[in-house]
């Protein structure tokens, strides 16, 4: 039906309209038609796209966000204004799943408001294999072992996203005013999951689809008063999120098919009051704002009880344990609160200055859950759930001088203060001091350096960890964790935009970044970026734009490990022994127990050409070209060469090709016609995927309980395609 | 499907009857909006005025270009002797300041503009004229603000004509145009997320702009699973987004800052598998000079000693609750289910 209407929807239009309309010169607005007491213009677009995908196995990395399929294009658009009021509307790809419908309006220093609703889709896989039936939904079944993925169903997992949402603000009692938002977003569909088969790590991995029916509702209202010298304002937040499911339940290969049950995001319900203030034009031209804001986020979850575990031997069955929680429902409640001054001043001219303080502070008051299910401990000991909290201040200042006409100079400095409660760092601070230089004494010519420089400094709280090299948590004495470990970071920036010739400009931006975490052996050690980019564009509409930018990016992490392939040091043969103080990096290496190394590099770069050309009166035309590189590499070294770790020579690999032409002709004042070719091509390489199986038996077992069940994801992401389309456009 | 027919046959079926109404009403062409009185400014500058006719200025100004002079300042003069005496036309040029000084005559009422003198933007001497073309062509979707774009558009191919905002916003933040090129990405192209979902560019008393007062509040805002709060939480993730996930674009899956299992071993390097070395060795296919028993001289034959840690989601195969997890004991505070 949906195929056969659409052709005489587009003859109908094509037919009933005469060409009586006004004027659609391309590149230029129409002028503006009558309507009552209305003045009006608008377009209306309809056409077709078509499709054709060579070389694709699963097209879903090239239709991620896109709808792609063949199919009616339109497009609409609508600017009304009387005297009094207003109006406005477009909608586009009507009917498909990137749709978007927008309306907005009002009554001039009365009321606006504006309704719209933007669909979006997220696609993961195309034609994922899984041996489990029901992919998608809250219950999978399969029977183990299903080896033979020939034989196994086939599911696509993405999920659709449709955000309405609308708001209305009144005006009338200007300088206050009262608005009022609403939005709802629904999610249908699937997304990626998986589930390890059994409890240690050796026993693979099955992929799961896992179900996406989401739905979140959030309103806003806020009040104010603003004028030229102050602003006040109050808002209040409330935002619900319900998933219409909890678990999934799935057949687990490894404990005999038993029921096995992954946890899915809990209902929340999210609430913020912000209260703004703003003080314009006091002594010294400062500006003083303030901002407090209170956020409080709960969710609720019955615990389980039980949980799926290995029988008391071997080959004893599988059964359910007591998990042994110390309470029957987990309550979550986490609060926020942030306090922020900012002072922005001249106290003298050619001077500004700003200062201002930060205040973070999470209160965490969930439920603190302990399980202690002996046959489902942690570590050896019971589980139990962090509840993460923070208190943060922050202050500090910048202050630019205007030396001397087009030039000026820049300085700042801000220090944080930082406590939380994780297990491996309770406080830091962190210095932060920059200066910058810029200089624009030449009309056409206008460069900024800037050189920046963070000092962190952690409280580790894990010096004394484990009695001796023996022990397992000895090893954390030497583990630091780079979102937190101590850090002394520099940072450069420069730019340059040049104007040599009227309507052409060049730029460039240069950046280099390094972080060198500090006094750790083991973690990220050091990382460091420098990229380039450089444009040219001339830009005159009535003739010709172009624009030509490229781009190199290098990001390298530098990362120490230590590998001990065995639980104990001194275990008692047959059990493997890592050797003697196997748990300090320091000790001699073995086979078992050795220091490695691995150097992360990513090196992207870009090339794109864009180009808009009236060829003609009538025609305008307009082309581009990207090419994108990615090449990602880890080099790897390891003691004594113990384990032979080989470098990856492809780590997220790819490159994509993008190639667009257009043409825009103008049949007559109130026809155009649209007609496009896009190419795109992806490649990609990763040692992670390629020569990918679907199963991966595990070595050394026989019965297939530890075999890995996979779908596909991102392995067969490779596409080639044309994309066609003609659009013909009404405009009135 | 049966949603996705109603949608096209009741939207196309809008659209025509819009379209047909919109004829049956349609009256002389008119250059102006009716009961308007064209302003004196237009008897010379006519282009600039029709730029403006069905926006927010334009439905403002009256005879004596009173928005004209809003925005070019006092043309008394001018209009007295249009050659020897030019507006002061600090909109065009002055220093950003005064060019945003213009602009905030009117606008500093703007709720948007709150918190203007304290954003990156007045600090850095950008103008409200870098982004904003008054007199440049209307957006394709009018319910939009119109931005300046003045370079050809440079991207894959797009099922939107809306303006892509990082079109106006990469002319100055180039790497960041960059990032949204990456293969991972938020659907910034697609028109679907736009700078200003994340970003104030007017202003605001957040680190980078950001509108909310933090990171995770402003990822959360559209990620409203990962807000948890959970029995077993992931404290990076607690904390900042940002550690692990890079939100303008990566060459890495999910958005991620480096390929895992290398990012999860940055942090997590403990006696067993998180401090194991996974290599070319771990794949799918015996990789060139591995001697283990299971590939020695079978280079791209399958590797029967495929590590499960290594290849596909790596960590995330078995650590499926990255983000935080309700499952009981140990399956919930090892984030596997």
């Amino acid at each position: 039906m949906h195929r056969k209407l659409i052709p005489i929807l587009v003859s109908s239009l094509f037919v009933s309209v005469p060409a009586l309309a006004q004027v659609a010169p391309v590149g230029q607005a129409p002028p503006v038609a009558q309507v009552g007491e209305w003045g009006t213009q608008g377009s209306i677009s309809l056409g077709g796209i078509g499709v054709s995908k060579s070389d694709t196995k699963d097209a879903s990395k090239l239709e991620e966000f896109r709808d792609l399929s063949d199919g009616v294009l339109s497009t609409f658009d609508l600017r009304a204004r009387s005297g009094k009021q207003w109006f406005d509307a477009f909608g586009e790809n009507l009917g498909r799943d990137d749709m978007y419908l927008s309306a907005r309006g009002g009554v001039y220093d009365v009321f606006k408001a504006r309704i719209y609703t933007d669909w979006l889709k997220h696609n993961f896989v195309f034609d994922a294999r899984t041996p489990l039936a029901g992919a998608g939904t809250s219950t999978q079944t399969a029977t183990f072992p299903q080896p033979n993925p020939a034989t196994w169903l086939t599911t696509d997992i993405g999920y659709r996203r449709k955000d309405t949402a609308g708001f209305f603000e009144w005006q009338s009692f200007s300088p206050y005013y009262f608005r009022i938002d609403a939005q709802e977003v629904k999610y249908e569909g699937s997304k990626l999951g998986s589930g390890a088969n059994g409890t240690s790590p050796g026993n693979g991995f099955t992929d799961l689809s896992l179900p996406v029916d989401y739905n979140v509702d959030t309103v806003s209202a806020e009040a104010g008063y603003n004028t030229p010298k102050a602003h006040f304002a109050a808002n209040y937040t409330y935002s619900k999120f319900d998933n219409a499911n909890r678990t999934v339940n799935w057949n687990n290969p490894f404990f005999a098919n038993a029921v096995d049950t992954t946890y899915l995001p809990p209902d929340n319900q999210y609430q913020r009051i912000g209260l703004n203030a703003t003080f314009r034009q006091l002594p010294w031209d400062s500006t003083l704002a303030m901002r407090y804001t209170w956020s409080k986020t709960e969710s609720s979850a019955d615990l389980a009880t039980t949980v799926l575990a290995p029988g008391a031997t071997s080959t004893a069955p599988p059964v359910f344990a007591p998990t042994l929680p110390n309470v029957g429902t987990f309550n979550g409640k986490i609060e926020n609160q942030t306090f922020t001054l900012a002072l922005a001043s001249s106290p003298i001219r050619d001077v500004d200055v700003r200062a201002f303080y930060n205040y973070y502070k999470r209160k965490n008051d969930s439920t603190e859950v302990i399980f202690s299910g002996p046959s489902v401990n942690c570590g050896g000991g019971p589980c139990e759930g962090l509840l993460f909290e923070y208190k943060k201040n922050n202050v500090g200042f910048d202050a630019y001088w205007r030396v001397a006409r087009g030039q000026r100079i820049g300085f700042g400095y801000q220090y944080w203060d930082v406590d939380q409660n994780r297990e491996d760092y309770d406080h830091h601070t962190d210095n932060v001091f920059f200066v910058e230089y810029k200089n624009a004494v030449l009309d056409n010519l206008s460069a900024r350096l800037k050189y920046e420089y963070l000092q962190r400094r952690s409280n580790f709280l894990r010096s004394d960890e484990g009695a001796n090299g023996n022990d397992p948590a000895f090893i954390e004495r030497f583990v630091g964790r780079f979102d937190l470990a101590d850090l002394n970071q520099n940072k450069v920036k420069f730019t340059l935009d040049w104007n040599p010739l009227p309507l052409f400009d060049l730029s460039l931006e240069a950046i280099y970044k390094d972080n060198d975490y500090r006094d750790f052996t083991l973690g990220r050690t050091k990382d460091r970026r420098d990229e380039v980019y450089i444009s040219a564009s001339y830009g005159d509409p009535a003739k010709l734009r172009f624009t030509l930018f490229g781009d190199v990016e290098n990001i390298k992490y530098d990362s120490f490990h230590r590998n001990v392939g065995a639980g104990s040091c001194t275990a008692t043969p047959p059990a493997v022994s890592a050797g003697p103080n196997c748990f300090d990096p320091s000790s001699p290496p073995n086979s078992i127990a050795y220091n490695w190394s691995a150097v992360n590099k990513d090196k992207n770069w870009t090339v794109g050409f864009g180009l808009d050309w009236p060829a003609m009166d009538r025609l305008m035309i307009k082309a581009s070209v990207l090419y994108y590189k990615t090449d990602g590499t880890a080099d790897m070294a390891s003691q004594n060469n113990f384990g032979n770790p080989l470098p990856i020579n492809d780590f997220d690999t790819s490159e994509t090709t993008s190639l667009n032409l257009k043409g825009i002709y103008a049949i007559n004042k109130d026809w155009s016609m649209t007609a496009g070719y896009s190419y795109e091509k992806y490649s990609y390489s990763d040692a992670r995927f390629n020569g990918y199986q679907y199963t991966i038996p595990f070595p050394g077992v026989t019965n297939n309980t530890s075999q890995s069940y996979l779908n596909g994801y991102n392995a067969f992401t490779p596409y080639k395609a044309n994309i066609y389309y003609l659009i013909g456009t009404y405009h009135f | 499907m049966r949603l996705k027919i109603s949608v096209a046959t009741y939207g196309l079926g809008a659209l025509l009857a819009l379209f047909v109404s919109g004829l049956a009403l349609a009256q002389q062409p008119a250059r102006d909006v009716p009961g308007r009185d064209k302003p004196i400014c237009a008897n010379c500058h006519e282009d600039k005025h029709l730029s403006i006719t069905l926006t927010a200025h334009g439905a403002r100004n009256d005879a004596s270009g009173t928005m004209c002079q809003a925005c070019h300042g006092d043309a008394t003069d001018h209009l007295k002797d249009p050659i020897q005496f030019k507006p002061p036309n600090l909109v065009g040029k002055g220093t950003a300041a005064q060019k945003a000084g213009v602009c905030l005559t009117c606008h500093a009422g703007n709720r948007h503009l709150a918190f203007w003198e304290s954003g990156k933007h007045a600090k850095n001497e950008v103008a409200c004229s870098n982004c904003h073309d008054i007199h440049g062509n209307q957006a394709p979707d009018p319910t939009r603000v119109a931005l300046k774009q003045r370079d050809p558009a440079v991207a894959p191919f797009e099922t939107t004509s809306r303006q892509i905002e990082a079109n106006t916003c990469g002319k100055c933040h180039q790497d960041i145009r960059a990032a949204v090129l990456k293969p991972s990405h938020h659907p910034i192209l697609e028109g679907k997320v736009r700078c200003t979902d994340c970003h104030n560019p007017h202003g605001s008393l957040s680190h980078a702009m950001v509108k909310q007062e933090t990171v995770n509040e402003q990822c959360a805002s559209c990620h409203a699973d990962k807000r948890g709060p959970y029995v077993f939480p992931h404290p990076p993730v607690e904390e900042n987004c940002l550690t692990c996930h890079n939100p303008h674009g990566s060459s890495h899956r999910k958005l991620l800052n480096e390929a895992v299992p290398n990012l999860c071993q940055d942090c997590h390097d403990v006696a067993r598998h998180p401090g194991t070395p996974y290599g070319a060795g771990a794949g799918f296919v015996c990789a060139p000079g591995d001697t283990s028993p299971a590939c020695a001289g079978k280079t791209g034959a399958f590797n029967t000693a495929v590590n499960t840690r290594f290849i596909a989601r790596a960590c995330n195969n078995c650590h499926n609750a990255i983000h935080g997890s309700n499952a009981p004991a140990s399956r919930g505070q090892f984030l596997i289910r």
